[in-house]
Order: C-alpha cells, then sequence, then structure tokens
C-alpha cells in the first residue's frame, strides 16, 4: 500500500534529506520514512560522537558548537560527507535503496548531498508558536523550557544572525525541493499531506 | 524458521503526546543499542517491526549495526485495548489490565478484544512466516501486551503476571513449526 504511494521502481534509488527548525515535525517524519522502509542516517549521529569524544555534555549549545567547529576545521560540507561514509558502509554489508536523512543544519550538507547522492530534500515547518508549543509537550532533556529560551535557541538554530560555520536551517529551507507547512495537530491529516508530497517528488 | 519475539526498548512515558508516538527514553536508547551486540540479534535474517514510535527506533538501534533489513507492518502493533487515551490513575490501569486479563472486561476505550488481538498478530505472523520461506531468524520487534497473549497460546501464563515480567527490551525464541518456545523471555 505504501510502497505504491512512492512511484519507486523496483530496486530504484531515493535519497531523502529532511530539513527545518526545531520541533517543525521532522523526527514525526522520520518515523513515516523508516515505516515505509529508508534507513535513516543522522545529523545527530555524528555530532554526539564528536561531542562524546570532547567529554561534553549533551546540550544544544555543545552540540551546536561542535557542528560549527567541525565545519570550520574540515570545511562546511564535513558532515554530509560524513554521513555518506556511513552510508558507503552500511551499503557495503546490505542492499540499501531508500535512504533517509535527518536533521541537516547547514545548506553546504544539503547541497553536498543534492550533488553527490542525488538526494531529493524536504524541508517541513511550522509557525514559532506552533514549534514551541511541542517542544513543551515532547519535553526533551535538550529542549528550551521558557518561550524566550526557545526564541534564543530558535533563532541560533535557523541561523537568523549566523556566521558561514554555524547552523542556518532556514537557509536550509531555501534549497528545499519541496516544503510542507505543519502547523496541525492531526497526525493523520498530516500523514496524508506528507505521502501525496513525497509521491510527487518521486514521480 | 526461528521466530525471535522482541519487546521494544525502555520507554519515554509523555501523557501529552499519544501513545502510539512514544519514543525510547534515554535509557532506552542504550538498552536497544546493548540488545544489539546479543548473538540471537546478529543471527536475524530480516527485522519486523511494528508502526509504533517505540517499536520502529529500538529496531532501528538493533537493526542497522547488524546490516539487517527492517520491514514494517501496522499489524504487528500493541492490542490496541492499550493504545488508547493515557490513563494517568496507576491504580486504575492496573485494574484495567487485571479485569481485561481475566475478561470480566472485554475491551478498553473500545479497542481489540483479545481474540480479536490474537487473530489479527497470528495472521501477521502466518504471513511473515510465508513471505520470509528460507529464512532461518525472522525478528518481530512489537509490544508486551500481545506478546503475552501469543505467549499464553502455547505457555500455561498468567498473563496479567507475564505482561509485567516481559521486560523492555526482552526476547524470546520460538520455533514457528514446532510452534514451541526455545526459549523464554528473560532467558536469552
Amino acid at each position: 500500500m505504501f510502497d505504491k504511494s512512492l512511484n519507486l521502481k523496483h530496486g530504484e534509488e531515493s535519497v531523502i534529506v529532511l530539513v527545518g527548525p526545531i520541533a517543525a515535525g521532522k523526527g514525526t517524519t522520520a518515523v513515516l520514512l523508516i515505516q515505509l522502509g529508508y534507513v535513516p542516517f543522522n545529523y545527530g549521529d555524528i555530532i554526539c560522537i564528536e561531542r562524546t569524544a570532547r567529554k561534553l555534555k549533551e546540550e544544544r549549545k555543545n552540540s551546536n558548537a561542535v557542528g560549527a567547529e567541525l565545519r570550520f576545521k574540515f570545511g562546511n560540507d564535513i558532515i554530509a560527507k560524513r554521513i555518506a561514509e556511513d552510508i558507503k558502509e552500511h551499503r557495503s554489508k546490505i542492499s540499501t535503496d531508500k535512504i533517509l536523512i535527518d536533521g541537516l543544519r547547514h545548506p553546504t550538507e544539503v547541497l553536498w548531498l543534492k550533488e553527490h547522492l542525488g538526494a531529493r530534500v524536504i524541508g517541513i515547518t511550522a509557525s514559532q508558536e506552533v514549534r514551541y508549543q511541542r517542544t513543551i509537550k515532547r519535553n526533551r532533556v535538550v529542549d528550551p523550557k521558557s518561550s524566550k529560551e526557545f526564541e534564543e535557541v530558535d533563532i541560533e538554530d535557523r541561523g537568523v544572525n549566523a556566521g558561514g560555520y554555524e547552523n542556518q536551517s532556514d537557509a536550509c529551507l531555501l534549497i528545499a525541493d519541496v516544503v510542507i507547512e505543519n502547523n496541525g495537530e492531526d497526525i493523520e491529516e498530516y500523514k496524508n499531506k506528507f505521502y501525496e508530497t513525497l509521491a510527487n517528488l518521486n514521480a | 524458521m526461528k521466530i525471535v519475539l522482541i519487546r521494544h526498548s525502555k520507554t519515554e512515558r509523555n501523557p501529552k503526546i499519544p501513545i502510539l508516538q512514544w519514543g525510547l527514553s534515554e535509557d532506552g536508547i542504550a538498552l536497544a543499542k546493548k540488545l544489539s551486540q546479543k548473538e540471537i540479534i546478529k543471527k536475524v535474517d530480516v527485522l519486523y517491526s511494528s508502526f509504533q514510535t517505540k517499536a520502529l527506533e529500538t529496531s532501528v538501534l538493533i537493526a542497522k549495526p547488524n546490516a539487517v533489513p527492517i520491514k514494517a507492518d501496522d499489524s504487528l502493533t500493541e492490542v490496541t485495548s492499550f493504545t488508547g487515551p493515557f490513563e494517568k490513575d496507576f491504580d486504575k490501569y492496573t485494574k484495567n489490565v487485571h479485569d481485561y486479563y481475566l475478561g470480566t472486561i472485554k475491551r478498553i476505550s473500545g479497542g481489540e478484544t483479545q481474540k480479536e488481538a490474537l487473530k489479527r498478530f497470528n495472521a501477521v505472523l502466518e504471513s511473515i512466516a510465508k513471505k520470509e520461506v528460507g529464512k532461518e531468524y525472522v525478528g518481530i520487534v512489537t509490544h508486551g501486551n500481545i506478546l503475552t497473549l501469543f505467549s499464553s497460546q502455547f505457555r500455561h501464563v498468567d498473563c496479567f503476571a507475564l505482561h509485567t515480567q516481559i521486560k523492555q527490551p526482552d526476547v524470546a525464541l520460538f520455533d514457528w513449526e514446532k510452534k514451541k518456545f526455545i526459549s523464554f523471555f528473560g532467558e536469552l
């Protein structure tokens, strides 16, 4: 049922990159893609390895700093290249047609994956208020706990005043092949919207 | 064919979001990673997962390091009597579960009866076994109550007690042809 919605021929590769600001719905979308057989590779996994190596706590500011440091030292596309290495290693063990790359934060990373893996980029966004309410509901350790804190973290993540190496999720949205507005609460409605988008993207 | 029955790893309970969307806790992530190193998991040829977030997250964490393909099937979901609105009152929840297994209540929040849930789960296992003929080890990542009901068909168990004994995560090995457990939850 779901494979039909993808319009993929047997054995055809599909690499999907998800981008968007904090709490836009990337995690929910990733789950929908995994249900469809996509194998996830995450920006967060690369950052986690590097952050742990530096003995830094799991805090958003530390993760952001590690990302910026890696880009400064090795180039803005370094995290995309590391993910591509992981994908290559995974594919050397098992045939994998459907790849999901989640959580990229810099436009150079996204462009690199478009160019080298033929990735199609889905942007997911929602209003700041909706996203703030979602962070309160989901209450992850790294999530901001007040409206003011959310605003500060959000501005940093979106790259409103960012330099070349820092997170710029707004700029990632600008180069997405398609952007889904996800302001609703109804998961079924979002699912339908997403499957339709995916079918059009892969058509 | 051996069926490796796996209960998802430890869950982050969050009453503000639907149970179907609950993911793994930090502990749960660590436990799933540890589980991925077990010999029985390394033997799995293909892993089927329930659609629920906690099951999919567990599946990814145990399958990816072992290069095991994942397939998702919504029919592997939990007994739907336990996926409705979250019951915050623990005593009330426990009584509901107790009465459900005792048979004094047939459904919770309009969800499946025991019979309906088992029929659905047995059917999906049959279908998976047919699809995966020739595979030696087929993994199934699913949920505590449906595993309890499934187990009760082959072992004399107190379902109410068993549903609390199957850990998050936990594994059992089931011989599909002989229809018997080779090892039970908590033994591997």
